[in-house]
């Protein structure tokens, strides 16, 4: 793990010697590691979408092989296949995030080093000599202690209790926006209830943004940070990548991805024309004629 | 209950454990403390005075009888040894009652009348004990304004408490008032040492400050380039110190630098220690250094990486032989010209605190002197070596 370590508190030291304020070097600390995992969020992201695609195809499948577990596993790893899509590729970003954020909390507890065993534990982490001169680092910031948890029970002024309060609150609100905003849009399946995927998003939605709030509440003041401005700066990123979702927030759904229409054969009006193809629309021909749809020769119906 | 349910909530628990494994395997800074060792006296059989040592261990306080290693018996005014309703001897230990999570003592207690001992903590209080019943004379303690890492230094009229934060105060040592606050940029992490009415003050902050012992008035500093962590040496006249930025220097008491030695591997936290013309240190990288103290400067007599973990505790000279104590949990005995190990001894817990040399005297019956070195471990927490050999006489755990 001091391979990750070190080089976070080498880098965190580093940020600070330049802006000399912890704060601003964890903010910058935080964009340069959303820089350096991109291309893992870009992934992600095409992961989601082309997984988010094969939805209804995946729904069809399921349907097919209803009692063979093994040919549905089959049958769904060779649909993964053709579309080139890896069916875990959403989740390694993510499992990417955890080391480096418990990395981060370790950081900041080894670079701030707020009590003399802490400090000493700092020796030999530091790769880039010289930096030792800027030991020890001001791990104070607005009356609370950046390595300590938020003081909410006993507070030794009205600014250190609202901090405190503020920043589990901060971490909850930027944690359930980023979920909203970053996840794609909900496509209703053919029942009108929501895919796996879509109820896995849904509960993380919920879950994520208590869990962090419990983070907040529990670990140190900087890591509130880190989760704070890595949540905003994933919000920017997506912005700036076009793939915002800020109808999410509102629950507002989007058409699905691929309209499977059932067969619809419509009853001409004329019993001498011929029917429509079908699958050409959804919409029943008596809605654009005008006409009542009536039960056709072979027993199709408009639905 | 849906399969999809079913697979959230497991994804759910599954992403938890993977989070809660991977925080297990990152490693966090220990959280345990170093207080130092302090030797006071106290009315034994017959009040006899017996010398004993004070070990503050995480959150208690321990007077240890330096003979046998055992927790001294507390004494009424006759010198009868105080039974508890068992009927067994009360034994002299003070509980803070867990009211320093997680560390509570880096400091020594000093004593600050015949009957009270003040203990400072890192919880940013300061306790009274009554020495002869060994109570605490409020659970709360008097509340400071910051950590005290550093030991304060008690004259005929102040107590000089340094706070690891900020500044240093000098409280009024009948009530506790505060006479002067001097602010340093980032706290005083030392003993500040006083010399006539200098007060010399080592700061977080890359200065040593040289304050009016009376008025709390600046009269010198100097910024020695890195964190001054250590009390400085007075010898002869002169401080010696070290910082942060492996430096050793040699200076003035009207605040001149008159020598410095630039070649530390790492960081200089401790005090040095000086005999017959040569200064002796650790760094933070397991070295020793052995430096000669002449007119135009410092020579390296030798240096050498005795440890592999770093060397905080000042040397202890003890005639040809230099014993030094690591963070490795080894004590070793040095040769005092070469650096030439002569043998080690292991102890259970890291070795930070200054280690205490115990002679014997009319108020400690011992045959031969004694190094006591406090370890960061529980099950030893003060350990008793014959300073000549290394014998191991005695451990103290809780």
């Amino acid at each position: 793990m001091d391979l990750i370590l070190n080089p976070f508190v080498t880098l965190l030291t580093l940020l600070y010697t330049i802006f000399n304020d912890m704060v601003l070097s964890i903010v910058v600390f935080t964009v340069l590691v959303k820089l350096a995992t991109y291309p893992l969020t870009a992934q992600q992201l095409k992961s989601a979408q082309k997984m988010q695609q094969l939805q209804p195809e995946m729904k069809k499948l399921q349907e097919k092989y209803k009692g063979d577990r093994e040919k549905l596993s089959q049958e769904q790893m060779a649909l993964y296949r053709q579309h080139g899509v890896n069916p875990v590729g959403g989740c390694l970003p993510l499992f990417i995030q955890f080391p480096i954020f418990i990395a981060l909390y370790s950081a900041i507890n080894f670079a701030l080093a707020s009590t003399p065993t802490h400090l000493i534990d700092l020796t030999g982490r530091l790769l880039i000599p010289g930096l030792e001169r800027a030991i020890p680092l001001n791990n104070l910031w607005l009356g609370l202690d950046l390595t300590m948890p938020p003081n909410i029970s006993n507070p030794s002024s009205a600014l250190v209790l609202i901090v405190s309060l503020a920043m589990p609150i901060l971490t909850m609100v930027t944690t359930w926006l980023s979920f909203k905003i970053t996840a794609p849009p909900p496509v209703p399946s053919e029942d009108g209830k929501p895919n796996q995927a879509q109820a896995m998003t849904q509960s993380m939605s919920t879950i994520m943004p208590l869990m962090y709030g419990f983070f907040a509440l529990s670990f140190s003041v900087g890591l509130s940070i880190y989760f704070i401005v890595s949540n905003i700066a994933q919000i920017v990123q997506y912005v700036l990548m076009g793939r915002a979702n800020f109808g999410n927030l509102f629950g507002r759904r989007a058409q699905p991805a691929i309209v499977t229409a059932p067969a619809v054969k419509a009853i001409p009006a004329n019993p001498g024309n011929r029917p429509k193809p079908s699958g050409s629309s959804t919409k029943p021909s008596a809605q654009r004629g005008g006409h009542s749809p009536k039960p056709s020769a072979k027993g199709g119906k408009t639905k | 209950m849906s399969k999809a349910k079913r697979a959230i909530q497991a994804g759910t628990l599954g992403l938890l454990l993977l989070i809660g494994a991977l925080a297990a395997c990152v490693p966090l800074p220990a959280d345990s403390n170093w207080g130092h060792l302090s030797v006071l006296e106290y009315p034994g059989a017959n009040n006899v005075m017996m010398g004993a040592v004070a070990l503050p261990f995480h959150d208690q306080l321990t007077l240890i009888d330096p003979i046998n290693g055992l927790a001294v018996q507390l004494r009424d005014t006759q010198g009868n040894i105080r039974p508890d309703e068992q009927g067994n001897p009360r034994l002299w230990k003070v509980s803070t009652g867990g009211r320093c999570i997680p560390d509570c003592f880096y400091s020594a207690p000093v004593r600050i009348n015949d009957d009270t001992l003040l203990v400072p903590g890192y919880n940013k209080r300061l306790l009274e004990v009554d020495l002869l019943t060994a109570r605490l004379s409020s659970v709360e303690g008097r509340a400071v304004d910051g950590h005290i890492v550093g030991s304060p230094l008690v004259t005929e009229d102040s107590i000089y408490v340094p706070f690891s934060e900020r500044d240093i105060v000098a409280l009024n040592r009948t009530d506790y008032s505060v006479r002067w606050r001097f602010d340093t940029d980032r706290g005083v992490w030392a003993a500040p040492l006083l010399v006539d009415d200098l007060l010399i003050v080592p700061s977080m902050d890359h200065n040593l400050y040289a304050l009016d012992a009376q008025r709390g008035t600046l009269i010198w500093s100097l910024n020695l380039g890195g964190a001054v962590g250590g009390t400085p040496l007075l010898h002869e006249g002169e401080l010696y110190i070290g910082s942060f930025a492996g430096r050793i220097f040699r200076i003035s008491l009207d605040g001149r630098i008159l020598a410095m030695f630039d070649g530390a591997q790492e960081w200089i936290w401790g005090t040095p220690t000086i005999a017959d013309g040569i200064l002796y240190v650790g760094d933070t990288n397991g070295y020793v250094y052995a430096l000669a103290v002449e007119a135009n400067g410092f020579r390296r007599v030798w240096s050498r990486q005795v440890g592999t973990r770093a060397i905080r505790a000042t040397p202890v000279v003890y005639g040809d032989t230099l014993i030094v104590g690591g963070r490795d949990r080894l004590v070793y005995w040095l040769k005092r010209e070469t650096g030439e190990e002569l043998f080690r001894r292991e102890v259970r817990g890291e070795i930070l605190a200054d280690m205490l040399v115990v002679e014997p005297s009319e108020t400690i019956t011992i045959p031969e002197p004694f190094i006591l070195i406090s370890t960061m471990a529980r099950e030893e927490a003060l350990v008793a070596f014959t300073l000549d050999d290394g014998e191991r006489r005695w451990a103290y755990g809780f």
